[in-house]
């Protein structure tokens, strides 16, 4: 299909982007500027935690870690061809659900062959167990001409919710801020989190410019953040929001910047999901405290 | 350019130590009894080879190319392809691997003085590799349940195989059992440091061991 802009936008893509029907609070919810869809702030990342190939005992650890996803709400899933056997895992944490209808069901295209993305895309909703995708994003820019072509023809046919694209890690930001100029993308994913702040400079204010959605990948450097401040004192302002530990400040540092939309911590444990999905309830940080924690941060 | 350099090891790895691990525990549990059967077999051809060093070596290279042949089928395709994709691409060099034991057991070791310089290292790789490694994970505050087993894991099939290549003669013979075992201990000493730092001395100092012996000895000429 020939990518053009009109085509982009156009499209039997509104039986796709209703209003999520998630049972969160509606407070807890961010709008997807693009369509207008409303998903819950904190999602679920897929990354490393979900790859538990063929074992019965972790695969059944991470259902648990879906349904109690679900049960505080739902939200975005992310995950990706990339990512081993996590799609699988999603799958068999989805079979296992109820009420999977709140999970807003978000993977990528990664491969190098242009010619693949529709086959992949097949195959990771054969994998997951669903009819269709809400958002499928082009993996860390990967043949993203090719790629993103497949999928703008995918939504326009109705198969799929929403497009985006994904970096990580602070990569190809040069070239991810062109392509959020130029093509009318509904999502970007990109790391940000209180030590990886890049994003503030240039791709966090043009998406708010251009009605693109946010997820922030890496909200805790893959656990590293952490840890690595286990014991250290927690900045006055946590007080006053309500916060006694470094991971739900973390998580409020990323969901407090106003262009952010999503953020996709990653666990296998329910008790920090738990602790993750509350760090988007109470105050949030407002822009002089969120300066009061980098600069307290930074003095660690 | 600037990019890639951006990688580090870690971001190549998609698995966590504890699905690592459970590798183990899994593939022990499938196969049981074989995981006291195989080092079993191959301590019993170890002990054949002190009397009759030809037939030992050949029983020893025939159960090693069951070995890796088993370790390729079963935990490399099976178990670890699943969580690393770039696995599958390591069957089939463990299926080449088999095949050099065994054309090496049919053909037998080229004639030797006995005994040799080179064997006391070879019987002390094959050791470690049977009885020792087994006990790492009871070092490594893991439980026998998931240990890494000669003739079922990947690692001291290799350490093993590295004794095999020590015990044997000729540089050919030489190459073709230790050249997989060699890449395979460095890649696995890799992954065990970004996965779990102290895990990695095992295979790293099997190696480094191995690939001393086999230098001292190959200049020596047994």
């Amino acid at each position: 299909m020939k990518l053009t802009r009109r085509t982009m936008i156009t499209g039997a893509t509104a039986a796709l982007t209703l209003p999520f029907p998630a049972r969160a609070d509606d407070a807890l919810l961010r709008e997807i500027p693009s369509t207008g869809t409303r998903i819950p702030a904190v999602g679920l990342g897929s990354w490393i935690t979900f790859n538990v190939g063929n074992d019965p005992v972790l695969l059944d650890a991470c259902a648990d870690v879906i349904a109690a996803f679900a049960e505080e709400g739902g939200g975005m899933i992310d995950s990706s061809p990339m990512y081993g056997s996590s799609q699988e895992t999603i799958g068999y944490g989805l079979e296992k659900l109820n009420d999977p209808k709140s999970i807003f069901a978000t993977d990528k295209v990664w491969t190098d062959d242009a010619d693949m993305g529709a086959d992949q895309v097949a195959q990771s909703r054969a994998a997951w167990g669903v009819d269709h995708f809400d958002l499928l994003q082009v993996h860390n820019l990967v043949e993203w001409e090719a790629h993103l072509d497949t999928l703008f023809g995918l939504k326009e046919d109705g198969q799929l919710g929403h497009v985006g694209l994904t970096t990580s890690h602070g990569r190809r930001h040069d070239l991810l801020e062109r392509l959020m100029r130029d093509y009318p993308v509904d999502t970007v994913q990109l790391t940000y989190n209180l030590a990886d702040r890049e994003a503030e400079d240039r791709l966090l204010p043009l998406a708010r410019e251009k009605g693109i959605a946010v997820i922030a990948n890496r909200p805790f450097r893959r656990g590293a953040l952490p840890l690595n401040l286990k014991g250290k004192p927690l900045p006055d302002v946590a007080a006053d929001l309500e916060t006694e530990s470094w991971p739900q400040l973390l998580l409020k540092f990323v969901l407090s910047h106003p262009a952010l939309t999503v953020a996709i911590p990653a666990t296998t444990r329910v008790a920090h999901l738990r602790e993750n999905k509350a760090a988007a309830r109470g105050p949030m940080p407002d822009a002089a405290m969120r300066r009061r924690i980098v600069t307290h941060f930074e003095t660690l | 350019m600037r990019d890639w350099l951006s990688y580090e090891l870690s971001d190549f790895l998609l698995f966590s130590e504890r699905v690592y691990w459970r590798l183990f525990t899994l593939e022990n549990a499938n196969l049981w009894p074989m995981p006291l059967l195989a080092p079993l077999a191959l301590l019993a051809a170890l002990a054949l080879h002190t009397r009759r060093p030809a037939g030992g070596l050949r029983l020893l290279f025939a159960l090693l190319a069951l070995s890796w042949f088993s370790v390729g089928a079963n935990f490399i395709m099976q178990r670890y392809a699943p969580v690393n994709w770039a696995m599958s691409h390591a069957g089939p060099v463990f299926f080449l691997q088999a095949i050099a034991f065994a054309v090496m057991a049919f053909t037998g070791p080229p004639r030797r003085a006995s005994p040799r310089l080179a064997d006391k290292p070879g019987y002390a790789l094959v050791l470690a590799g049977t009885l020792a490694y087994p006990l790492l994970a009871l070092l490594q505050g893991r439980t026998l349940a998931d240990a890494e087993i000669a003739g079922i894991a990947p690692d001291p099939t290799a350490v093993v195989s590295l004794g095999a290549a020590l015990l044997t003669t000729g540089p050919r013979h030489r190459l073709a059992a230790c050249a997989v075992s060699g890449l395979w201990l460095a890649q696995s000493a890799l992954t065990l440091y970004v996965l779990d730092g102290p895990a990695a001395l095992a295979p790293g100092l099997a190696l480094a061991a191995g690939a001393l012996a086999l230098i001292a000895t190959g200049r020596r000429r047994g």
